[in-house]
């Protein structure tokens, strides 16, 4: 099982101050789709994606050399003489009914083929939304209590670009040196950034007060205006503005991002053509399976305070620090184990070379026994589409995450 | 109901309501008998139409006069086959003929033609020879079959009918080059040998042949003594014939049509029995018989220095087949022509060497260094 | 304790001494030699805990021994308080656990206290009022014992004012300015280790 590389803490449950990683983090990501907009694709060209695929080759017909280089991607006929290609269709195990012509389609990024026809920008969005949909709805159903900020830590571990990119990598996507119709289909085709570049962060978000950098931002605004993954992304754009984002697109982009893009479109792919059981077992198989330790995500401040308040919430006893055994208090290097009681019952256990930090980590540990419950023979949503599946039986909705 | 017959059903009741093209018309029609009657299959013992016409005009079934006074019919040529006992009796007749013309042109002489010209008062013709007819020793008969083996199953056949052969001249102790005067058996006699064993490991030719049974080591022995002598064709008694019949109580391969007999080995496929293969071939003697009777039913010649490097049967047989399949040149070649590779879509065979030229191209590299090459004026 | 329901971790064949005699026999004697096998019988030869189990009780019947090794409970283990109250797990747990009484509950840590709710709003209006007028004298640690409360009610209550903020921070960059790079270096690794405690490292 692949250990899911922990990319960011979650910025604490409590304090704002305690963000350490989320400023890395700022990533250019233009293809979220807002209700109220259309997808990056036009939404015919999204209802006609297989219809398409025959069609291609007449808008692409030049066969010979020279022409070839005039072309931004390889032509489509392409797909079926590449053996890289075939080699990553039978590596990754995709369903025969999976055409490589969309394998090859789906490592052509947008900044490579601006043409929506045949680069992978309609596939990806329709992927990312599967991912993100897939990934929150098992996080939520598992582990009901979870904090918001852990939901877009875990999020962020499971199908954040970073953790994509990888995953490109272990399946063995190269990656072209520079998009062209000579390229052979089974390299990642995007156009780079200039090294040297600097990563701007986003602007233009549909936030108010973006400018004032220093205000603090909310966990519930971030649910608003920010991404699956709470980082600041681009707003809603008019069409006028649609041309100059192309004309900005053009410019290149990360490789992390071209690579996080072609899984997501893999995705796509696969719910297009194979579908919905199919690209939830490719979710399972590649996504899920990879292994998580949620309590790491966690990061409290002042644990015993979050502690207290929570148990007035519960109406449970309020809780006591008590020492359960200790070993040399007078010694250079003493061991106190501390277990938070409330009224009888245990609630958590931690053990420090003080008191002081015996205690607090045994509320750090009675805070993520409350938050990490997960009920038994969990189910999510999803499930329920499919063919004679049982009855529905409402998932366990917490109050939320302790507030102080 | 079969489509024909109700095609002809529709015909009979008259109704032309469907169209019916006219081969399928054709087809569904019965055959004319008159056309039928020519076409006899070899098998058949009937007589031909020719004959049962003669018999009816004379009214008797030993009309007199040539046989056919028509000479053989087209039907008769293209369908038909003579038959062997046809044949005999006709061969028959004709060295009656032979005799009695012999005895004819020169009386109370007889003939022997000269091996050497010691004693010969002149040598060559005596003119005018364009105008003379063409005696049987002008007609040219190939040594070889008139096509070459191809295949695998028959050049085994080949090769097994050959040492049989060998080994029965050499048990025999008869000439070996001999077995090359007849250049095919008839059915019965290759039945026996095709049936007789060759047992493996043998080192010697003469004690190497396994016989189907006793009655089959007579009438081959008495086949084989034959040979070398006057007539081969004709040293086949009928009895003999019928006492193999009584043997072929499996394996037969008794096709109707008349393409049976043309093909090559009487449509046997393969030698029954592979221990010919380790004969040796040490004795020239016995090799050269062996490599001339085989090359005479393969149609495969065998250069000299061949001939000097092959020790066993197996290497005869293995350098035809070497030269049938020559081994491509290139490795390339050889991997294009691999059914398996080309069907594995994830494998590449590139005729010509992949340079980093190709891999720039291939990786779009190969544009951006040109086009700093063109920049830099290093480049047209 | 309250995790005897858990599954064990070690497989079966571990435990040997969960064994009937002649089995036991065959899956240790074939492999040790007589030696061996009597130190390892003994190691294992431990007091019956609460938590193995009934087996004084029924010492014939077939059950499972759970010794886990001495280690901070996983967090995944949900505590029985927190589960709600629909959860199955609450019941079984609730059935298995021999129930604590107070007295066997350990020592606290600190001596809990009292809330005795006593100040009205007319002491609070006192207490901001000497903040207020005299920051210097009235500190919160000097309120807090003249009005029997904790420093963190009164820092509840009332705020310094600016100045007196201004000067506690020039304060304690005097002090600082003192520090050498040892003492600083060790301040900040124990503030760096006070917030591992909120990661759980």
């Amino acid at each position: 099982m692949k250990r899911l590389q922990l990319q960011r803490w979650s910025s604490s449950v409590l304090s704002a101050q305690a963000r350490t990683g989320g400023r890395l983090q700022h990533r250019l990501y233009n293809g979220i789709r807002h209700q109220s907009t259309a997808s990056p694709a036009a939404p015919t060209a999204n209802d006609q994606l297989i219809e398409e695929e025959p069609l291609a080759p007449s808008i692409h017909p030049p066969n010979s050399r020279q022409s070839k280089y005039q072309l931004p991607s390889p032509p489509v006929e392409a797909a079926r003489e590449s053996a890289k290609l075939a080699a990553l269709h039978a590596r990754l195990y995709l369903p025969s009914r999976l055409p490589l012509e969309t394998l090859a389609r789906s490592l052509v990024d947008a900044s490579a083929d601006p043409n929506p026809k045949f680069n992978n920008e309609s596939l990806a969005t329709l992927g990312h939304d599967l991912l993100t949909h897939y990934t929150s709805e098992y996080l939520i159903c598992t582990y009901p209590r979870l904090p918001l900020t852990v939901i877009f830590a875990a999020m962020y571990a499971y199908v954040g670009p970073k953790t994509l990119a990888a995953m490109a990598r272990e399946w063995g996507v190269e990656s072209a040196a520079a998009p062209g119709g000579e390229v052979d289909p089974g390299y990642l085709q995007f156009k780079r950034i200039p090294p040297g570049a600097d990563l701007k962060p986003v602007t233009g978000t549909a936030r108010p007060h973006e400018d004032q950098a220093h205000w603090r931002k909310s966990i519930t605004s971030s649910v608003v205006y920010d991404n699956e993954f709470g980082d600041p992304v681009k707003g809603p754009k008019n069409p006028s503005e649609q041309s100059k984002q192309d004309a900005q697109n053009i410019k290149g982009v990360t490789a992390e991002q071209a690579n996080a893009t072609f899984v997501r479109a893999v995705m796509g792919a696969i719910y297009l053509h194979a579908g919905r059981p199919a690209a939830k077992r490719f979710f399972e198989q590649h996504f899920l399976s990879r292994h998580l330790n949620i309590s790491d995500l966690f990061n409290f401040s002042q644990p015993a305070r979050d502690l207290s308040r929570l148990c007035a919430r519960e109406n449970f006893e309020q809780p006591v620090a008590r020492i359960i055994s200790e070993t040399g208090r007078k010694s250079r290097h003493p061991v106190f184990v501390v277990g938070i009681y409330s009224g009888q019952d245990k609630l958590g256990e931690g053990a420090g070379a003080s008191l002081l930090e015996a205690r607090s980590r045994a509320a750090v540990a009675a805070l993520k026994g409350w938050y990490l419950y997960s009920p038994l023979n969990v189910r999510v949503p999803s499930s329920m589409e499919e063919e004679g599946a049982a009855p529905w039986k409402p998932v366990h909705v917490d109050l939320g995450e302790v507030i102080v | 109901m079969r489509p024909s017959l109700r095609l002809l059903n529709l015909e009979v009741q008259g109704s032309r309501a469907l169209y019916v093209c006219s081969v399928c018309r054709q087809e569904a029609r019965p055959r004319p008998i008159v056309a039928r009657q020519f076409l006899r299959h070899a098998s058949s013992n009937a007589d031909s139409l020719s004959e049962r016409v003669r018999r009816k005009i004379w009214g008797t079934d030993n009309p007199p006069g040539l046989k056919d006074p028509y000479g053989e019919s087209l039907l008769e040529k293209r369908f038909g086959k003579p038959k062997p006992q046809q044949q005999e009796e006709s061969q028959v007749e004709e060295t009656d003929e032979l005799a009695e013309s012999s005895d004819g042109l020169e009386p109370g002489v007889s003939y022997e033609p000269a091996t050497s010209w010691h004693g010969l008062e002149r040598v060559g013709h005596l003119g005018g020879w364009s105008d003379a007819p063409p005696s049987e020793a002008d007609t040219y008969g190939s040594f070889g079959p008139k096509k070459k083996l191809y295949k695998k199953g028959p050049l085994s056949l080949a090769a097994h009918q050959a040492a049989v052969e060998i080994s029965l001249m050499h048990a025999l102790n008869k000439p070996l080059t001999n077995v090359c005067n007849v250049v095919e058996h008839d059915k019965s006699v290759f039945k026996m040998i095709w049936q007789t064993k060759i047992l493996p490991n043998s080192t010697n030719w003469g004690e190497a042949l396994e016989y189907r049974n006793e009655n089959a080591k007579k009438s081959l022995f008495y086949i084989f003594e034959q040979i070398g002598s006057a007539q081969p064709e004709t040293a086949k008694p009928a009895d003999e014939n019928a006492e193999v019949e009584e043997f072929e109580d499996f394996e037969e391969f008794e096709d109707p049509s008349g393409a049976a007999s043309k093909q090559a080995f009487f449509g046997y496929q393969d030698a029954r029995f592979k221990g010919f293969l380790t004969l040796p071939l040490t004795d020239p003697a016995t090799k050269f018989a062996f490599l001339k009777r085989f090359s005479q039913l393969s149609g495969h010649f065998f250069p000299d220095n061949i001939v000097s490097q092959i020790s066993t049967v197996k290497q005869a047989v293995d350098y035809i087949q070497g030269q049938l399949h020559p081994k491509p040149k290139k490795l390339a070649e050889h991997l294009e022509n691999n059914k398996r590779l080309q069907a594995m879509p994830n494998i590449k065979i590139f005729s010509k060497r992949q340079t980093t030229l190709h891999r720039d191209d291939e990786m779009g590299r190969r544009k951006i260094i040109e086009s700093e090459l063109r920049a830099r004026g290093l480049l047209e | 304790m309250a995790n005897c329901l858990t599954a064990p971790r070690r497989p079966l064949l571990a435990l040997p001494f969960l064994l009937p005699s002649p089995y036991e026999c065959v899956a240790l004697g074939l492999r040790r030699n007589q030696s061996s096998y009597r130190r390892t019988k003994q190691r294992l030869r431990v007091k019956p805990d609460a938590s193995f189990g009934s087996s004084l009780s029924h010492p014939q019947e077939d059950h499972i021994i759970y010794n886990p090794p001495s280690s901070a409970p996983s967090v995944y283990h949900t505590p029985a308080k927190f589960l709600p109250s629909d959860d199955i797990r609450r019941n079984l747990r609730a059935a298995s656990v021999n129930g604590n009484n107070a007295e066997s509950l350990p020592p606290a840590v600190r001596a809990t206290t009292e809330k005795k709710y006593h100040l009205n709003p007319s002491d609070i209006r006192e207490i901001r009022r000497l903040r207020a007028t005299d920051p210097m004298t009235w500190s919160r640690l000097k309120l807090a014992k003249r009005f029997d409360c904790s420093p963190t009610f009164i820092a509840l209550v009332c705020e310094a004012s600016p100045q007196k903020k201004e000067i506690q921070k020039r304060v304690l960059e005097a002090v600082q300015s003192r520090w050498g790079s040892k003492r600083r270096m060790a301040r900040e690794d124990r503030q760096l280790r006070k917030e591992a405690w909120g990661r759980d490292q």
